[in-house]
């Protein structure tokens, strides 16, 4: 078993990329590895609650929430993208009904040395 | 040492000719490449009906005599490969699309085979796209 972590740092519906890394991510979470999905940047965007995408575009909230059930449990929040696009402020912003931990620099520094494998699709 | 190839890059981009070049570069140093897996808009360089101006180059030819040298395998994920036209005869039929376009040497498979390749290798390198 490998400690892996996959970094979003994609808006979730500029185009398929998020969704491919969401897909990526459950796949290692199937095959028994130990999974951290870290949300950086413009990846923060798919913490937000009451998502609506335009019309063939697939809900990837849902897609998130569905992540325990790969047995991906540890979703990561990089503590400086929160602070910078301000979603602290925005009420309602982060509590989608996941389980998220916010991280700051040293945390996430540590988690991606311990990794043995880290991919940003 | 044994390398996984995760490629994201679309052909048009320099990366994609990097993980080329590294590939070459490896096998012809007496590394063994496990895989490369082709995933994204990576997924294009199997596209057997992509022509590139002849004063460009051909990089779906490039992996092909790169596999024809060295047997390497070149796995395109199955998922990313139909949404975007890239189908085998087999996918073609299921879909009920009237033609396949998979470039000969590459093959179809799912998300597990990088999972796999990533396992087994000492390292695994990222040919990203930088246009995200």
């Amino acid at each position: 078993m490998k400690n892996i972590v996959i970094i979003l740092d994609q808006a979730p519906y500029a185009n398929s990329s998020a969704r491919e890394v969401l897909d990526a991510t459950m796949v290692f979470g199937v095959f028994g590895q130990t999974v951290t999905l870290l949300f950086r940047g413009a990846g923060l965007w798919h913490l937000l609650p009451d998502q609506a995408p335009t019309p063939g575009n697939k809900n990837l909230l849902d897609v998130l929430k569905a992540m325990p059930l790969y047995d991906i449990s540890q979703l990561v929040v990089d503590g400086d993208s929160l602070e910078r696009l301000g979603l602290c402020q925005l009420p309602g912003a982060l509590k989608p009904d996941l389980e998220l931990e916010v991280a700051n620099n040293e945390r996430i520094s540590r988690l991606i040395r311990n990794a043995d494998l880290v991919l940003r699709p | 040492m044994r390398f996984a190839l995760l490629v994201t890059a679309a052909p048009d981009e320099p990366m994609a000719w990097h993980a080329l070049e590294f590939a070459r570069a490896a096998l012809t140093t007496g590394h063994d490449i496990i895989r490369v897996f082709f995933y994204a808009e990576g997924v294009r360089q199997a596209n057997a009906l992509a022509a590139p101006p002849s004063d460009e180059g051909d990089i779906v030819r490039e992996w092909q005599s790169l596999r024809e040298k060295h047997g390497i395998e070149l796995v395109v994920c199955v998922a990313a490969a139909i949404r975007r036209g890239i189908l085998d005869r087999d996918e073609a039929a299921r879909q009920e699309r009237q033609a396949n376009s998979l470039a000969e040497g590459f093959v179809l498979s799912g998300l597990g085979q990088l999972v796999d390749a990533s396992l087994e290798a000492d390292r695994v390198l990222h040919f990203g796209s930088s246009l995200k």
